[in-house]
């Protein structure tokens, strides 16, 4: 045993050698195989100093600060930001620290948004940025909304002027505000939507509806439509999958009927969590009551995201029952989506049940729809279609 | 109560001996797979699990050999596999219902990434910490029978007979065909037959003839009311780890778990806990824009081949195109099975047309041995987070792919994105992917999306709208979706160019079977969602790089050489050289493990041989060193062992390789025999070291025990240590290349530390050996 433990030595040092050189070639082999590869680095901005002061805010003692952009109405000391990741108090002023500072730019068809009343087949400039003040655990653009503008970078300066001449530039009629929560960034998307519609361009955002009342009065008038989300009908749900409150979103709802301004609802159907009938039911009776009955409402299906991964996609069936439930309540319009080939992706017209615009998901195959009036019977159908 | 157990107790006790062994290794195996559907299927958890169990158990055998008394030991023992009995039901009831019970999480919402630790930790220790007990409270109860000098080795031996047998039963007879909670069950009810004999044989315990009948008389009718008791179990515990969904159909493959759930009309199959289809209707947007993409990519495919999750809607797509064959393979070759179950439309489509060939084989296996050139590759929408998914993802299989591909063919790659912002880490995630493309191929392009398309082909490729447009029309598919304004939209050369400069922005190190930078980032992607300060801890490691951690485990030596002439200093590195063995003992189980998912996908299959044997391996060492080592040799058996360990560790490596070269022609009955034989081996040499230690460690007479204590504490620390610094970040971060050369290190330094007092440990010179 003693003269076979003596040979393994041996031969351990020899193999501990022939790993070592191994090693060192596959290391070697590694190096010389990312060199091919040539670089081009992108044009990546260090932040800028740009900041824009808040727009509504109160000054309080001791250089504190109160904002007024949103419902959480955030108290913040020196040095501290809100909720929402984008406003800061420093010295006792509350700044927009994402003005200008769009992290993503990108031009989409509409129905993306969606907006099935608004121009269909037409393009639109997107902007997003950092931050959101809910904390959606199915947010399909967490990789935006849920960071700071430091982590995720950004692509500007873009001033609003650079903003509305890149859409005169590439011919898209309409500016539109996603992605995140455009409530966080309130500055900068008020100072475009002005621009643009002194330009004759067309503005929308899709929002989740939680900006207080007095900056939404003050932005309404340069906007021409609005997506909002209603995320579920009770004030459990919004609570515990987003950490918000359902209130506020009614009062939005309510103040953009108000003033006119063309509004579309999504309800995205989370199984288990927000697909009870009776909430459905009641949210459209809501709907029907408080905004009327041809505001357009989409059920759209979910698909595992964000935190949610282990949830299973919303059957079909169960949109289906929910839209024969908003059709029962009264609403005229009410689709399907994330459901491609589905006959509720497109718009019938209320009266003689004629297909108006023909979709397939993001796909536009027709419109019939003439000076806002039904190609068929002549039936208005509500929405801005030139 | 000096009363001597009758010598008729000792076949029972031997039996009962064997029947925790084997409890022990079903336990283990069980909630393994239990453990990887919860975490969903990482197969780091499995270092995670063996880590915690091992844990656990070293508590229990502490606990348990405390027992003073001797006279307790028979009604201590036997509590001991009543415990047990219920313990290992109770493991799996709160792994299924861990979501709920530990965390407030919404259905559907997957745990963050401490969570697996914690939980795992939780959930093992009831089983773990009552099966560590009863190896001591058996020894005590031998030695009760008179047999007390080799108590401890004779119940090791025939626990370790248990523990072969019960990993090779697992393995390869229970695993596929029982539910795994029939077989805690049934393991449970062996432990409760054990408790009865015991009872019956003994005269400490049970006296009265109508208890022992009683005793009978419930285990009769617990055999006969098991499989209702398992069913009824199955369905609670399933309807707690499926909370608000209708488990329609329950599997356990060599590959992995698929379950089936119905809600409101739509089944959805989910593999390793995760949702990876949904019927009637799938993800159609997704797949719709998937198959039309890259079916219009190629002039004319006549031969596609698709690699995961294809059925269900990528076949049917590719269908829709004038193909001659689609040939599908999945991840796991039991997933077409389960979803020929349940017909739907898309599925008889895929199933009925004459064109579809459907391979019941790995998919990479398959591919090395097709008869013919495929002009399209294709992998379905599979996310790299797993060891079995990455290995679709590497530079091997890539290269592979390239060989299959007809001149003009085009290998696609769909891998999680974004068609408006990467985040770094998904970035990083697609820019691993693209840039271990380009390593192969000669020209590679990726298009934004919900999921981001890499087209990777040896011929330059052509990804106009206009192109794409001619092809559907010639085709007559420009029905639905691809309208030229969505070609437009979807094939922008401005969103291709953003997407180009972002990849570009940096370089990534090229994706391969054992160094999966792909399955690290996709890791650091999913921790950025989860568990932002793991992510952060992570990438920060990543940065400082494997020499720091190198340097570290030189220090040992360091201090070693410069304290060698110190007095009485060499017992002091004697539980450091028996830690870093048990980080190794640790570490070639879970790379064994590793380097078997990385090659072949079935990690599930296998494990239980590997455990079984590296425990085998274990316990023949360690009767080696106890009954065949001239114990005047000791300490020169000693180092040389470490240097076994030593030499080892590369060998595992080249192991590895070899096994790489020739994986794709290995049956999987020799494959077996090679891990179980490396398992032994190296079990061997671990379970060798430990007695030699304690000879070594041993000063004087009298504090043996709290001596051995703290070896036991090293070896157990060490091996603790090891499985979650490799789960953890060891290997995700250095592979498998890095973790053997930080291992090889790691015991370089306990080698030199031992080298520095090999005169004075080997007592050559003639004096005492502890001065």
């Amino acid at each position: 045993m003693y003269r076979f433990t003596g040979r393994i030595t041996i031969i351990s040092f020899i193999a501990v050698g022939i790993f070592v050189v191994a090693l060192n070639v596959n290391l070697i082999t590694r190096g010389s195989d990312s060199s091919e590869i040539i670089s081009s680095a992108t044009p990546h901005l260090e932040d800028s100093e740009l900041k824009m002061e808040t727009m509504f805010y109160d000054r309080l003692d001791n250089n504190m600060v109160q904002c007024r952009i949103c419902f959480r109405n955030c108290i913040l000391q020196e040095g501290e930001r809100g909720f929402c990741r984008n406003r800061e108090n420093i010295g006792g002023t509350l700044y927009n620290i994402v003005y200008g500072k769009p992290s993503a730019i990108m031009v989409d068809p509409i129905e993306k948004e969606p907006q099935f009343h608004f121009l269909p087949g037409s393009r639109i400039l997107c902007l997003g940025s950092a931050g959101c003040n809910f904390r959606c655990r199915f947010c399909h653009n967490w990789h935006l909304s849920q960071r700071s503008i430091e982590e995720i970078g950004h692509s500007g300066p873009l001033f609003p002027e650079d903003v509305v001449n890149m859409a005169i530039r590439q011919n898209v009629p309409t500016i539109s505000f996603t992605y995140n929560e455009p409530t966080s960034w309130y500055e900068y998307l008020y100072d475009i939507a002005k621009l643009a519609k002194d330009e004759g361009i067309r503005v929308i955002f899709h929002s989740n509806g939680s900006m207080n009342p007095e900056p939404l009065r003050a932005l309404l008038p340069y906007v021409d439509s609005v997506t909002i989300d209603l995320k579920g009908f009770t004030d459990e749900f919004y609570e515990k999958v987003s950490e918000a409150k359902l209130e506020p979103v009614k009062q939005t709802l309510e103040i953009i009927r108000e003033e006119g301004v063309w509004l579309e609802i999504v309800n995205l159907v989370v199984p288990t969590l927000n697909d009870d009938p009776d909430d459905i039911r009641r949210m459209c009776e809501y709907i029907r009551d408080s905004l009327g009955e041809y505001t357009p409402l989409h059920f759209t299906r979910f698909f595992p995201n964000y935190r949610l991964t282990d949830l299973p996609p919303t059957p079909v069936e169960t949109l289906e029952k929910a839209r024969t439930i908003a059709r029962d309540v009264g609403l005229k319009y009410v689709y399907i989506g994330n459901v491609p080939g589905h006959r509720y992706n497109s718009t019938f017209c209320p009266h003689c049940d004629e297909k108006l615009v023909d979709r397939y998901h993001f796909s536009v195959h027709g419109v019939r729809v003439e000076n806002g009036r039904c190609g068929t019977c002549g039936e208005s159908i509500s929405g801005i279609w030139e | 109560m000096g009363v001597k157990e009758p010598d008729r107790v000792l076949p029972v006790l031997r039996w009962s001996t064997v029947v925790v062994g084997a409890g022990g290794i079903f336990g283990q195996l069980i909630l393994l797979r239990e453990l990887l559907v919860t975490f969903y299927g990482n197969e780091l958890t499995v270092g995670v699990v063996l880590s915690n169990w091992l844990a656990a158990e070293a508590s229990g055998a502490a606990w348990g050999g405390k027992l003073k008394r001797r006279a307790q030991a028979l009604s201590v023992y036997s509590t001991g596999l009543l415990l047990y009995a219920f313990s290992l039901p109770l493991s799996i009831y709160l792994s299924r219902g861990s979501r709920t019970l530990f965390y407030d999480l919404l259905p559907g919402e997957a745990a963050p990434a401490g969570a697996v630790f914690l939980t795992t930790l939780v959930i093992v220790t009831p089983a773990a910490f009552t099966h560590g007990a009863l190896y001591p409270l058996g020894c005590r109860f031998l030695e009760n029978t008179g047999k007390r000098k080799k108590a401890a080795g004779h119940i090791y031996l025939w626990e370790t007979i248990g523990t072969l047998c019960g990993g090779a039963l697992f393995t390869l007879v229970l695993a596929e065909r029982l539910l795994p909670i029939s077989i805690a069950l049934g393991v449970s009810f062996l432990h409760l037959t054990a408790y009865v004999v015991l009872a019956t044989f003994s005269y400490m315990h049970i006296r009265w003839l109508w208890i022992k009948g009683a005793c009978w008389i419930t285990l009769g009718l617990i055999a006969v009311l098991l499989p209702s008791l398992a069913r009824v179990l199955h369905e609670t515990t399933m309807a707690r780890q499926w909370l608000g969904h209708e488990l329609v159909e329950y599997k356990n493959s060599p590959y992995g778990n698929i379950v089936v759930t119905r809600r409101h009309g739509e089944y959805t199959f989910f593999y390793d806990g995760r949702p990876v289809l949904s019927l009637p209707i799938p993800d159609t947007a997704l797949i719709e824009d998937f198959t039309t993409l890259a079916a219009s990519a190629h002039p004319a495919p006549r031969r596609v081949m698709i690699l995961g999750g294809g059925l269900g809607g990528l076949v049917d797509g590719f269908l829709a195109h004038p193909v001659e064959e689609v040939v599908c393979a999945e991840l796991d070759p039991r997933f077409p099975e389960v979803v020929a179950h349940y017909t739907s439309p898309i599925i008889e489509r895929e199933l009925t047309d004459p064109r579809t060939r459907i391979v019941r084989l790995d998919g990479r296996r398959y591919l090395a041995h097709a008869e013919y050139d495929f002009d399209l590759i294709v992998l379905g929408f599979l996310e790299p987070d797993t060891l079995q998914a990455n290995r679709l993802f590497t530079g091997e299989f890539f290269t592979l792919a390239k060989h299959r591909l007809a001149s003009d063919g085009i290998l696609i790659v769909p891998l999680p994105g974004s068609p408006v912002y990467l985040g770094e880490e998904l970035a990083s995630l697609n820019r691993s992917v693209y840039h271990t493309l380009g390593n192969i191929f000669h020209h590679v392009v990726g298009i934004p999306g919900e999921y981001n398309l890499f087209f990777a082909s040896k011929t330059q490729l052509d990804l106009s709208p206009g192109l794409f447009s001619e092809r559907l029309k010639e085709r007559d598919l420009t029905g639905k979706l691809a309208t030229q304004a969505y070609l437009e939209y979807r094939l922008n050369p401005t969103r291709i160019e953003w997407m180009r400069e972002i990849l570009h922005q940096e370089i990534e190190e090229p994706n391969r079977d054992f160094y999966p930078r792909t399955f690290f980032y996709a890791l650091t992607y999913w921790g950025r969602a989860f568990s932002p300060g793991v992510e952060r801890f992570l990438t920060a490691l990543g940065h400082i790089g494997l020499f720091p951690f190198v340097l570290i485990t030189l220090i040992p030596a360091g201090l070693a050489f410069t304290l060698r002439k110190k007095k009485n200093m060499e017992k002091k590195f004697i539980p450091w050289a028996i830690g870093t063995s048990g980080v190794c003992g640790m570490a070639f189980d879970f790379l064994l493990l590793l380097v078997l998912q990385a090659l072949y996908g079935f990690v599930y299959q296998m494990t239980g041989i590997v455990i079984a044997a590296f425990m085998g391996g274990a316990f023949a060492g360690g009767w080696w060193a106890m009954h065949r080592v001239d114990m005047s040799k000791e300490a020169v058996i000693f180092t040389r062992l470490e240097v076994m360990i030593c030499t080892l560790l590369p060998a595992l490596g080249s192991m590895a390789i070899v096994l790489q070269y020739f994986h794709l022609r290995i049956p999987d009955l020799l494959l077996g025999g090679i891990l179980s034989t490396f398992a032994l081996l190296s079990g061997s040499t671990i379970g060798a070291q430990f007695p030699l230690a304690c000879s070594l460690y041993f000063q004087k007479e009298g504090d043996e025990h709290l001596k051995a204590g703290r070896l036991y504490a090293a070896d157990l620390a060490g091996g603790w240590i090891g499985g979650m610094a490799l789960a953890f970040f060891v290997f995700p971060l250095f592979g498998l290349w890095g973790s053997i050369a930080f291992l090889l290190m790691l015991k370089l330094g306990s080698l030199g530390a031992i080298l520095c007092f090999f005169r004075r440990l080997s007592n050559t010179d003639g004096s005492p050996k502890w001065e």
